[in-house]
């Protein structure tokens, strides 16, 4: 989906409404909040969002790098250096900075994505100065050394058992991506592969550092309680001297359109299967988010959904379904999921799901379907900005992916605007039989278990 | 994601709140709580209002005073599943109509059992406010409970359950609530097992419900865009729903430890090992909850905390890990939940319970307690930063009969804690001497790792079910 959450590898989220009625139209306006948007010198984007509702300040970080800038052999490094940047610099020495953010109210974390890494911190307003200083200061001098790696390689490859090895549902999310994508770094999990983890070196992270850690690589959105003319003054003196730096051309392998119908069936030790029919979907700055988005959500978004009335509720052969669009800087994935109930093979399932894009092809979706669906989008928008920090990562987001935070503010209209015909020509664009992927994890063999569960 | 945090503002013990008072937070900034009113109707249900013109929208969210610890013994799951039957068919119209019904305003209807209570919720655009609240309440109010529903919805939970096996996290912590709490109502899974799910019948649906969903034992939480016209709406057709008294029963006590106990549960497969252990913990009516709260953040409430710094940062032995007291209406759980990989099981309970015995020892310093207090303070206005989330502190204070003050009072009441209280409630509430240990992981792997701390009772993921 398009623009609207962040997770450790995408972005959910989702969108409108039909007909343009005056109530959408002022929904759309609603929901629109003043920002301050400039450039420093050395190419730091600020955006400042003064809010005075609370006496706190959410304040975010992100950097115009993730998984896609890495290569083979080193994969998961965007997201093991997120972890290193908590380890302090010369001033802020090791451990002194949670202990200082602690002391002070704050609380902190990070995530890193195919495209980009992004560090927040919430706080009561009377602590921007301090948070600023630490901020401005770990995006330049940080202290990388041999010794910070052992312990925190461990810890990673701890969040990669828990994420991945340990948890059947993030076996399928891997093998989703390395199915669709042959050759583009979408292929490799955000996270890295396990053997890359254990060989990243000292000098690999130092590299990293030096290439995409710089102010002109960086967005950095502030929100909430504060006075603009004051804080403009303050990132001037905090971050006005640090350097510009040029990044290195980057090429990506493009990803060559799929020929025909792929197959990967996992097998663990699990109670009952997980399927999932993927997709290669557009890029999130392709018109074509809007309809695919909306096409999502008539599949699979909640209990009157196409997929949860069918699969749960009438056959009862699942226990849940989802059908999302994940799309990113570049073209991403659409994917269907079903979780199976034990005891039914996941062979039952797929001419299901392939009938049900089959219709989304041939037939137009109805537009009280169409209608629900832009509904839910527009409720999804409202949800995302009750907070100082849901603005923040919103107004981030948006600025790193489309290099304008304003996007957002339009969303609601177009999707809006999206029509069934629309919904139709995306599915039979991007949902073809030739560009699909099967995904399975299967069950090593029948549990004891599993018997007589089945209707 | 760097750090897996609870969140600390679904935690039955993380309630501020208050109407209209000037909170200091020190270091000279203040703030005003939003105002709320409250109403009580004639059939005892009270209604509270939260306003917020700022976006538009209306969230409704109600909490019937009963949860999973009232399931009668052989049928845990009874609350979940009557919750779940409520949109599952009206008298006038099925499952379908009533999930397209709220779809069609984009939205659906949800329900959320715990040990003490349940709160059914809904959100919807302003403009369909009205629409959506008829529904709402008609899907409370007058329930079908149909046959059919039933047996598919128990079909359903009976699967998941055995599903269950496969999120270890989660499984972990079903297993440990019935470790810890062996006969006491804390130790069901509020979702049931494959047995007691089976049994459950119509009739015991419709009794649950005609005891339990009653306006005298409900609070209903409005918020949002409330105009005059749908406040008189709610009024007058909530206003119809019957009252009725019913007597809960008394818990039996919390089962007691003497020593150390050590369970271990085997799957086939599992590369990583999930951690539990713990004591009996508090009641939310404890007058030293905040003090505790004080305590817990310095051993394992907070990135910087003592667990944290040691097991994550310095040995590298997990991703995560926490301490918590869940303080429930009876005695809740104290404990310390994390994962590590099969091969440093042993490792990191020594290591964690190393830790636990200097800390119950040596207590905590100066430094740590105002770091915590600065870092509790901090987060209180975040905690009612949205109006749902004042609403949602408010319902809950009132389930456990705790005033309001306790949000007005919140910042002072945090400042007046002293080292010789953290240091006290340590050594009451906090000794490692008495505690039970569950590990969910392989047993070939890691079953010898933890024998070496004692004997272990050794079980089946399976058995659980």
């Amino acid at each position: 989906m398009k623009k609207l959450y962040v997770g450790l590898l995408m972005v959910f989220a989702f969108c409108s409404a039909h007909a343009e009625t005056p109530l959408q139209t002022k929904l759309s306006s609603q929901i629109r909040i003043p920002v301050e948007k400039y450039k420093l010198d050395n190419g730091l984007t600020v955006l400042l969002h003064e809010d005075h509702s609370l006496p706190i300040i959410s304040y975010h970080t992100w950097f115009r790098v993730g998984s896609r800038h890495e290569r083979p052999g080193i994969t998961g490094i965007a997201h093991m250096f997120e972890h290193l940047m908590f380890k302090g610099t010369k001033k802020y020495p090791n451990k002194k900075f949670d202990e200082l953010l602690q002391a002070n109210g704050a609380t902190n974390n990070a995530f890193t994505s195919h495209d980009y890494t992004g560090y927040y911190e919430n706080f009561p307003s009377d602590k921007l100065e301090l948070i600023m200083d630490i901020e401005s200061d770990r995006m330049v001098n940080l202290d990388l050394n041999e010794e910070m790696l052992g312990a925190e390689r461990e810890v990673v490859k701890e969040e990669r058992r828990m994420r991945v090895d340990n948890r059947p549902g993030g076996v399928l999310y891997e093998n989703i991506y390395r199915t669709v994508f042959r050759v583009h770094p979408y292929r490799w999990p955000v996270i890295g592969w396990m053997k890359d983890i254990s060989s990243y070196k000292l000098e690999d992270f130092k590299q990293w550092y030096k290439t995409y850690y710089a102010p002109s690589n960086a967005v950095l959105v502030i929100a909430g309680d504060f006075n603009t003319s004051n804080v403009k003054k303050m990132i001037q003196k905090y971050y006005g001297p640090l350097k510009a730096q040029p990044l290195p051309e980057q090429k990506y392998a493009s990803e060559p359109v799929q020929s025909g119908f792929r197959q990967q069936v996992v097998t663990k030790d699990v109670q009952a299967p997980l399927v999932s029919l993927a997709y290669r979907g557009p890029a999130a700055s392709d018109k074509d988010t809007y309809a695919l988005d909306l096409l999502g959500r008539i599949l699979g978004s909640g209990t009157s959904s196409r997929l949860y009335t069918r699969l749960v509720y009438r056959n009862k052969k699942a226990t849940s379904v989802g059908a999302y669009n994940a799309s990113g800087k570049d073209p991403g994935v659409f994917q269907v999921r079903v979780s199976l109930k034990p005891g039914v093979p996941e062979s039952q399932i797929q001419q299901a799901l392939l009938g049900e894009i089959y219709k989304m092809r041939s037939t137009r979706v109805s537009e009280q379907e169409l209608q629900k669906a832009k509904n839910q989008t527009m409720l999804s928008y409202v949800s995302s900005m009750k907070t100082v920090d849901g603005k923040a990562n919103i107004l981030a987001l948006n600025e790193i992916l489309f290099g304008d935070y304003s996007e957002f503010f339009k969303d609601l209209d177009r999707y809006n605007q999206v029509t069934a015909i629309d919904i139709q020509e995306v599915a039979k664009k991007y949902l073809t039989p030739k560009q699909a992927s099967w995904v399975v994890v299967k069950p090593r063999n029948v549990s004891a278990n599993t018997q007589g569960v089945q209707q | 994601m760097r750090v897996l945090v609870k969140n600390f503002f679904l935690l039955g013990g993380f309630l501020l709140l208050s109407a209209c008072a000037s909170v200091n937070l020190g270091g000279g900034s203040s703030f005003e709580l939003r105002d709320y009113k409250e109403v009580t109707l004639e059939n005892g249900l009270r209604v509270l209002y939260v306003s917020d013109d700022s976006l538009p929208y209306v969230s409704f969210r109600m909490l019937i005073g009963s949860g999973s610890a009232t399931d009668p013994a052989t049928q845990a799951g009874l609350a979940s599943l009557t919750s779940d039957l409520l949109s599952k068919g009206t008298r006038e119209m099925n499952a379908i109509q009533i999930s397209e019904a709220f779809g069609q305003y984009g939205t659906e209807f949800g329900s959320m059992v715990s040990e003490d209570f349940t709160v059914l919720s809904t959100t919807a655009l302003s403009f369909h406010a009205p629409e959506v609240f008829k529904l709402y309440s008609k899907v409370i109010l007058k329930p079908g409970f149909d046959k059919k529903e039933i047996r598919d919805l128990k079909n359903q939970y009976i699967a998941q359950s055995i599903k269950r096996i496969d999120s270890p996290g989660y499984f972990a912590n079903v297993a440990w609530q019935n470790y810890l709490f062996e006969n006491h109502p804390y130790a069901k899974p509020s979702t049931g097992t494959k047995k007691s799910i089976s049994s459950i019948r119509k009739k015991d649906v419709n009794k649950f419900y005609a005891r339990n969903y009653r306006p005298n034992n409900s609070i209903l939480a409005v918020v949002g865009k409330i105009d005059q016209s749908l406040k008189k709406e709610i009024e007058a057709n909530m206003g119809q729903w019957k009252s009725f008294d019913s007597k809960k029963s008394n818990f039996s006590a919390f089962p007691s430890i003497e020593g150390r106990k050590l369970r271990f549960i085997h799957k086939n497969g599992l590369v990583q090992a999930q951690i539990r252990l713990g004591t009996k913990g508090i009641k939310r009516s404890n007058e030293d909850f905040l003090t505790l709260r004080v305590a817990n953040t310095i051993l394992g409430g907070a990135f910087s905390s003592r667990l944290v710094n040691k097991i994550r940062a310095q040995l590298g032995l997990t991703y995560s890990i926490y301490s918590s007291f869940d303080a429930r209406e009876d005695f809740g759980p104290f404990e310390v939940s994390t994962f590590t990989k099969s091969q440093t099981v042993g490792k990191t309970l020594e290591e964690i319970l190393k830790l636990l015995e200097k800390f119950h020892q040596e207590g905590v310093s100066e430094k740590e307690i105002s770091s915590a207090k600065a870092y509790l303070k901090g987060l209180f206005p975040r905690s009612i930063e949205t109006p749902e989330r004042l609403a949602y502190n408010l319902l809950v204070l009132r389930y456990y009969g705790i005033s309001d003050d306790y949000l007005n009072d919140y910042i002072s009441n945090i400042d007046k804690i002293d080292v010789a209280d953290v240091n006290r409630v340590i050594k009451k509430y906090m000794n490692p001497k008495n505690m039970k240990i569950l590990v969910y992981g392989d047993k070939k792997a890691s079953l010898k790792q933890v024998q070496a701390l004692g004997p272990v009772e050794i079980k089946e993921a399976g058995d659980l079910l």
